[in-house]
């Protein structure tokens, strides 16, 4: 079975190279610049319909719950809500875990670029000695964000457990998470300026 | 598999054209580990037209309490408060942040008195994150006008940043209170987060600086416009004025002291600085530890050169004359032989 796959690679490799490659002059070469790089504008969602994991309940009493169902609406709220993206990250062997919880929300932005640029002036003197190529982010003149929200929590768990609900239902009592903040941003926040990267020694 | 052979080699063949050319033993040993560097160029940030809630901080019966962060903002100096927001270039391409990969044999603090030691333990491979550096020589004045925060920071004048946050608490029903910060000329020099991974605890662990130098600092208890804070005096009489603080936090010292932030096995929060000299043997190796650790480990220093509530400023930058001068207010010196916090459910 490999040799035949290496045959056929072989004829593809000697199907492509019918198409006679011409080296480039040097003055060819020389002509060529790095230009251009990357201009990005966009909206993306994450979990605002809920993700897979669980999906809303009816309401927001956690221990009626039943396998599956979670709400993430805030604390005091009687309206259940959708639960977004979680991220657990456990940083000690024996030890809990360090959670960013329900991330959602819709983000847009206009004009993010990234491309590369030489820095040999400028930057109050700074630029000249400087003189390499720096990596620039161009940051979007304004970010949208329409019910964007992330909590920051801590639990004895990676994943989710309902400590409110029945066994049957999936719960379970020892399940422990502290919810030490949670944001929601709405509206659109100005953020110009660029960022440049480079290798630094 | 045989077949793929020559395929490589011709492949092979094929890119060896680029002549590459070994590295000799002295080229190699030049090779350091290390990063990138970061510099934000004509950076602004402003959320003035957003709605930013904060939750899931409870009041004593167990109802959340949401905070507003409103007038968000990061420019240039001399914004006056966010009012008048410019761009700001911060970090120095000679200088920038930077986020390094080292061996922490060979990462370096400044010791109050100016001497550059080695806090990290030997062979272990840290990640550290830091911002503009402090220098030993040619730096420039932390605080401007102000000799006592020191003249090694990299950052200038023009690279201090302006930056302020007001948060709104909805304590009840028709009572909201209200702080709102703004920072004047602020530089965070010499400031660096340090991680790494310690095989005797089984678990990550680190060591953090923050610098804080700032011509002005002013805490506002009130939204401008509201009720009591329409007249600059009534906004004034509600302010603390910091002028010329500075604040050097050190958390951990590596070789015996590392910043621990865990998660316990059931689900909270520990933030612990252990005991220098726990797990040492003998009266000799615990001498040796204590001494070395009273010499090298860096301190806490909290300055406020002038702390005045009320009154006014004549200038910007300058100390408010009027209201309550409590006069300049300093914490030197301070460091931490055992630290540790739980956080526990309410």
């Amino acid at each position: 079975m490999i040799s035949r796959l290496g045959l056929l690679l072989c004829t593809l490799l000697t199907a492509t190279a019918q198409a006679e490659l011409h080296p480039l002059a040097d003055d060819s070469l020389s002509d060529v610049s790095g230009q251009g790089g990357v201009y990005l504008s966009g909206e993306f969602s994450i979990n605002k319909e809920g993700g897979p994991l669980w999906s809303k309940p009816a309401s927001t009493n956690a221990a009626t719950w039943t396998v599956g169902e979670r709400s993430c609406a805030t604390k005091g709220s009687t309206t259940p809500e959708n639960c977004g993206m979680r991220l657990a990250v456990r940083s000690e062997a024996a030890g809990g875990w360090y959670v960013l919880d329900n991330i959602k929300g819709i983000f847009s932005f206009e004009g993010l670029t990234l491309r590369t640029r030489v820095i040999n002036s400028g930057f109050a003197g700074d630029g000249a000695g400087f003189n390499r190529d720096v990596l620039e982010f161009g940051l979007p003149n304004e970010v949208k964000f329409k019910d964007g929200s992330f909590a920051f929590a801590v639990a004895n768990q990676g994943g989710w457990r309902n400590s409110a609900g029945t066994v049957a239902n999936g719960g379970d009592a020892s399940y422990q998470q502290t919810n030490i903040f949670s944001a929601k941003i709405d509206g659109s926040i100005r953020m110009q300026g660029n960022v440049l990267v480079f290798p630094k020694n | 598999m045989r077949s793929l052979l020559p395929l490589l080699a011709l492949l092979s063949v094929a890119s060896a054209r680029a002549e590459m050319v070994a590295l000799d033993d002295g080229e190699m040993s030049k090779v350091q580990g290390a990063g990138f560097g970061f510099v934000l160029e004509n950076i602004l940030l402003d959320a003035g037209q957003s709605t930013i809630t904060i939750n899931d901080i409870t009041n004593g019966s167990g109802q959340n309490v949401p905070i507003s962060v409103k007038e968000f903002y990061l420019g240039a100096a001399g914004s006056n408060k966010g009012a008048n927001l410019n761009p700001v270039t911060t970090g120095r391409l000679a200088h920038p942040f930077a986020l390094n990969l080292a061996k922490g044999e060979d990462l370096r603090s400044l010791r109050d008195d100016g001497q550059w030691v080695q806090t990290t333990p030997n062979n272990v491979a840290v990640l550290e994150l830091t911002f503009p550096e402090r220098l030993s020589t040619g730096g420039n004045a932390c605080i401007a006008g102000f000799a006592g925060a020191g003249n090694n920071c990299s950052s200038r004048a023009a690279e201090k940043i302006d930056m302020g946050v007001r948060f709104d608490f909805q304590v009840a029903a028709g009572r909201t209170d209200v702080i709102n910060i703004d920072i004047g000329e602020l530089a965070m020099d010499g400031s660096y987060l340090r991680l790494w991974g310690d095989s005797a605890r089984a678990q990550m662990v680190g060591e953090a600086r923050l610098n804080i130098f700032a011509k002005t600092l002013e805490i506002t208890s009130c939204a401008s416009g509201t009720l009591n804070c329409t007249s600059a005096a009534e906004l004034a009489a509600r302010t603390i004025y910091l002028t010329n603080s500075y604040a050097n936090v050190a958390l951990g010292y590596g070789k015996t002291q590392p910043l621990l932030l865990d998660v316990t096995s059931n689900g909270q929060f520990v933030l612990e600085l252990p005991n220098p000299l726990a797990g040492a043997s003998t009266a000799a190796e615990r001498n040796s530890r204590a001494s070395e650790f009273y010499a090298n480990a860096p301190r806490t220093n909290v300055v406020v050169d002038n702390l005045n509530f009320g009154g006014a400023r004549s200038s910007a930058g300058v100390a408010p004359t009027g209201g309550y001068n409590f006069g300049s207010n300093e914490i030197r010196g301070l460091s931490f032989n055992y630290l540790k916090a739980t956080s526990h459910d309410l």
